[in-house]
């Protein structure tokens, strides 16, 4: 009996296993089209490709700036081992600002010979510490706490929903200022900063998803079979969710730098001499009356750039995502 | 429901938003230092500290100073001194209100002017050669950093040009100073007109043409892709085609049908730019030394001036908070059935 029942059993496991497994297959083949008809959308934009582009380029120098940046400096000027790679080494043998195309300095050199290739190249990998962290941690906060908010209802959701309505009540450089007057000034307490002023709009919009998604017949069948609530949150809801708030992170990224350049223009963000790509821009400021132009303008050519990748990359992600568009 | 109430309802829920902007405010001050460092002013003496220190409760539990700081801010409009401006705070928020009010009620007119006409042209002419320039255009001026692009217009219109002035404030002081105008609404450009000084007008539109174009550009950039958006969402729906079908005149269609429609989102997005005016502000006022309260708030935060900053975002959240209300008003006057929420 106990042998007969045991292979019974083998049985409809295995069964279930295979079962599972073709389920499995079947899935993934799906996902699989999905993402070739996406990335079928995704070519025809060729706003969307140049944007992808551009930041992949961004994402490539950031990763690679210890090996580049110090490329062009003269012998002499490297900085030690030792510095501090985010503040950008003076060439002590210039005297006067430098024009791009002088030797060692490709795109020539702010007040104090600091080269301005090099506070470009390492701009790019501060600028891309900062958005993906912020928007990261961010999302994730905002992720847990929308999802929780929209699908639990009840008293939760009123407090999560008072407490981003305070938030959303002041705009972000604004709020990020108030607490980061408090903090000090430098890099990591704006991204402190930021990171508390930013979850809030991600809770908003995931508390938005799930409240609609949470109506559709499929979230009560789950239910119905005996899935607990956090599978639920997890397996069905979220991953339907994703579509706008993927768009609205990526965008997030250009407008966390252009931010944070805005508050390390003012002076506030990172230290004079620090290799931020607004940090550059008030540093040769006064030298662009005078006819210095390549100070300010490489810098916020960067920022430029930066900014509009990510843009055209959330336009597209936008347009493939929207399933209107989709057949 | 009826506009009113919904208005009414609106009006009531600002109370809670503010009154937690007010504890997070607070919250924050009361992290770091002395408090009363707020609230000194140079001539004070020890004594007036000792009986201010009592005032407000620093004393007592948190939530007493809190209560305590609350009155105080309400009944005397005390929100302490700040440094950077040697005034007590509601002093220096009244005096340098009206010159970002001007600014940025300029910059809003013509974003709100210039994108509207431009989204609208922009998806009448859907892919040809206007409709191209405007998206690239505007694309890229949303990606713009506000400080960088005022940078650039001073440059070009100032130092190479000479046709803007110095970038001094709202007028040059020497050649017109202000005490010669009777001031109705601190509005300089509408002031100048009333007393008839035209002269003093072409100064003050002057100074605040580069400022406005440079608040302006990113915001006329948003409202013009999201008029085109629903302008073109708009013009392919239903009762445009019947519309259409019944011989309206292309004119008709568009200005009656299309156009009052596709400006409801717009709204939306016309409100959410009021923040990034407020916070355009901060880095457009500094550039071009105008004295708003943006230029105030961005040397308070150098000079680590707290109560100036925790007086600012009070009256930030304020006035965005009610800009957005106006805003969602608006909305569902122009589109009923969102009252029924």
């Amino acid at each position: 009996m106990q042998d007969k029942k045991g292979k019974e059993s083998d049985n409809l496991s295995t069964a279930r296993k295979s079962n599972r497994l073709g389920e499995l297959k079947i899935s993934l083949k799906a996902r699989l089209r999905g993402m070739q008809y996406s990335l079928f959308l995704l070519r025809k934009s060729r706003l969307s490709i140049i944007g992808f582009a551009i930041v992949m380029i961004m994402i490539f120098i950031a990763l690679i700036a210890p090996l580049i940046a110090t490329l062009f400096l003269p012998h002499d000027q490297l900085p030690p081992y030792y510095a501090n790679p985010l503040r950008i080494p003076r060439d002590y043998n210039v005297t006067a600002p430098l024009p791009p195309g002088s030797p060692g300095h490709p795109l020539g050199t702010g007040q104090f010979g600091t080269d301005i290739y090099y506070g470009l190249v390492y701009g790019a990998q501060v600028s891309m510490r900062m958005a993906i962290v912020v928007v990261g941690i961010g999302f994730l906060i905002g992720i847990l706490l929308g999802a929780i908010s929209g699908y639990y209802g009840g008293v939760i959701d009123e407090i999560v929903m008072r407490v981003t309505d305070v938030f959303l009540s002041v705009p972000g450089l604004i709020l990020a200022m108030a607490v980061v007057v408090v903090l000090g000034p430098g890099l990591d307490n704006i991204m402190l900063a930021f990171i508390i002023v930013w979850w809030p709009g991600y809770a908003r919009l995931v508390r938005g998803q799930v409240l609609s998604i949470r109506e559709n017949v499929y979230i009560e069948a789950a239910r119905a079979i005996g899935s607990s609530s956090p599978r639920i949150i997890f397996r069905h809801i979220l991953p339907n969710s994703f579509a706008p708030i993927i768009v609205n992170a990526t965008m997030d990224m250009g407008t966390i730098v252009l931010v944070t350049a805005g508050l390390s223009y003012i002076g506030f963000g990172a230290e004079p001499g620090t290799a931020e790509w607004g940090r550059m821009v008030s540093d040769g400021q006064q030298y662009f009356i005078a006819g210095a132009w390549w100070m300010v303008t490489f810098p916020g050519l960067m920022i430029m750039m930066f900014v509009l990748g990510f843009n055209l990359m959330g336009d597209g992600l936008r347009d493939i995502l929207d399933p209107k568009l989709r057949k | 429901m009826q506009l009113g109430t919904y208005i009414i309802r609106r009006l009531l829920l600002l109370i809670p938003v503010l009154i937690g902007v007010s504890i997070f405010v607070f919250a924050l001050t009361r992290v770091t230092g002395d408090p009363i460092g707020q609230y000194i002013t140079p001539h004070m003496s020890p004594t007036d500290r000792e009986i201010l220190r009592h005032t407000l409760g620093f004393d007592q539990p948190v939530f007493v100073q809190y209560f305590a700081w609350l009155k105080e801010l309400l009944l005397n409009g005390n929100l302490g001194y700040s440094k950077v401006a040697e005034l007590p705070v509601s002093e220096a928020i009244s005096k340098y209100f009206p010159a970002t009010f001007e600014l940025t009620l300029w910059s809003m007119i013509f974003s709100i002017i210039f994108g509207i006409s431009l989204g609208t042209l922009s998806a009448i002419k859907k892919d040809t050669t206007i409709d191209h320039v405007t998206r690239i255009v505007s694309l890229a001026a949303v990606s713009i950093p506000v400080f960088w692009l005022g940078l650039l217009l001073l440059f070009v219109f100032y130092y190479q040009l000479r046709w803007a002035p110095v970038p001094s404030g709202r007028l040059d002081e020497n050649l017109f100073p202000i005490s010669e105008i009777h001031l109705y609404t601190r509005i300089y450009l509408i002031d100048t007109l009333l007393n008839g000084r035209l002269d003093y007008f072409w100064d003050a539109f002057k100074h605040i043409i580069l400022p406005s174009i440079t608040l302006a550009f990113a915001t006329v950039a948003l409202i013009v892709r999201m008029m085109r958006a629903s302008m073109l969402e708009v013009l392919g729906s239903e009762y445009v085609r019947t519309a259409r079908m019944k011989g309206a005149s292309e004119k008709t269609v568009i200005r009656k049908h299309a156009r009052r429609n596709a400006l409801i989102p717009t709204t939306t997005v016309i409100g959410l730019s009021f923040g990034g005016l407020l916070t355009g502000a901060v880095l457009t006022e500094s550039i071009f030394s105008w004295p708003g309260l943006g230029r105030w708030a961005a040397s308070a935060l150098l000079a680590n001036d707290q109560a100036a900053i925790v007086g600012f975002t009070l009256f930030t959240a304020l006035i965005y908070v009610l800009a957005n209300l106006i805003v969602d008003i608006l909305y569902s006057y122009l589109d009923p059935r969102v009252r029924l929420g």
